[in-house]
């Protein structure tokens, strides 16, 4: 009699542990991605022209764009109509190269400022143009002679102590920056304006600086496309577990 | 008599117990491969595993509420919202599913505020 109730017992408390240890729940902490809204807010079906950055919208096409969307025809008819948009090829790129290399102790130079100011043609389009947005970049570069005495740490093994030494250092400084302007070409009007800074401090000649920076550029243009297409936010959802 | 009578009770009770805890097992399993999925990205495994489970049974809130984040993630949020809102009919108290379906909620009020906007 007691054995049946041992048992009755044991069996029971079992059936609850099982039962419990199936149904206990905890929860689990995921992160997914769903995508938020852009910055700047631009109608999905506009056309976005990128103009006049020193590259070549026709070569490459990833500057070219719609957000999220290919390149349509409309776009490609509006690069190809030069009268109205010229979107100049590397032209801006060799002028700029011809006029940093031949510069000795350069100074600001708004270069493609400068070639803007020679071919304002945005200014051109007008209501009629098949164009809603234009993209303008504008780059300034300044090289500063950053040569000077800095005191530097030398180890003496005879005494076997550290002894400073002021040494002449030979560097030049490079500043750059980056202006990016989103036009509203229905509205003539200017809807945004991004600009990014960079200086470094460099042993190296004004030549080999000079591809570093114009990568700096292309990566503006890229951080800005970004800031308009849809940005990825990590938003926390609760999955479930057993 | 009586002994064997007791034997063959227990017995039967333990198996049916048995392919109680199997059944369990398995729907523990599946929820957890589900979560393991998705943790490394694998939504469509994840939504197939748990899509599975609300077939079997359509009240298992917690495979509910995990398809709707499966939904979530595919930018489907009025099936999220639908089944969130299925998930916390089945489990009112629950604040991790309450939490969730506020979430989807806000993201299509904000959706819709913009369409108003645009128009």
């Amino acid at each position: 009699m007691i054995m049946k109730k041992r048992i009755t017992l044991l069996i029971l408390v079992l059936s609850f542990l099982i039962f419990y240890s199936g149904s206990c729940i905890h929860t689990e902490l995921v992160y997914i991605t769903i995508t938020d809204d852009p910055k700047i807010k631009l109608d999905p079906d506009a056309t976005i022209v990128v103009h006049n950055f020193w590259l070549n919208a026709k070569d490459d096409p990833t500057l070219t764009f719609r957000p999220e969307k290919e390149i349509s025809q409309k776009f490609r008819d509006v690069l190809e109509q030069e009268e109205t948009l010229k979107v100049l090829p590397r032209k801006s790129y060799k002028r700029l190269n011809k006029l940093f290399l031949t510069a000795v102790e350069e100074k600001s130079l708004s270069i493609l400022s400068y070639i803007e100011k020679q071919d304002l043609s945005w200014v051109e389009v007008t209501k009629d143009e098949p164009c809603d947005y234009l993209l303008l970049g504008e780059t300034a570069f300044e090289v500063v002679d950053g040569s000077g005495y800095e005191y530097r740490r030398i180890y003496d093994p005879f005494s076997r102590t550290y002894k400073y030494k002021e040494v002449f250092v030979k560097q030049k400084i490079f500043n750059i920056k980056v202006t990016i302007i989103l036009i509203d070409v229905k509205k003539n009007k200017m809807i945004y304006e991004d600009i990014y800074n960079d200086s470094r401090i460099e042993a190296g000649d004004v030549e080999s600086n000079l591809t570093q920076f114009l990568w700096l550029s292309e990566f503006s243009v890229e951080r800005f496309i970004s800031s308009f297409t849809p940005e990825i936010e990590k938003q926390y959802r609760y999955l479930l577990g057993r | 008599m009586k002994k064997y009578l007791f034997l063959i009770l227990i017995l039967s009770f333990l198996f049916t117990l048995n392919s109680c805890t199997n059944s369990n097992k398995y729907i523990k399993e599946t929820t957890n491969f589900g979560i393991k999925s998705a943790k490394k990205g694998y939504w469509k495994e994840a939504k197939f595993r748990w899509e599975k489970l609300v077939k079997e049974d359509p009240d298992d809130f917690i495979a509910l509420n995990n398809l709707a984040v499966c939904y979530e993630v595919e930018e489907d949020f009025e099936t999220a919202k639908e089944f969130y809102s299925r998930a916390l009919e089945l489990q009112p108290k629950n604040k991790y599913i309450k939490i969730n379906l506020e979430k989807v909620e806000a993201l299509l009020f904000a959706k819709e505020q913009d369409k108003k906007q645009t128009e």
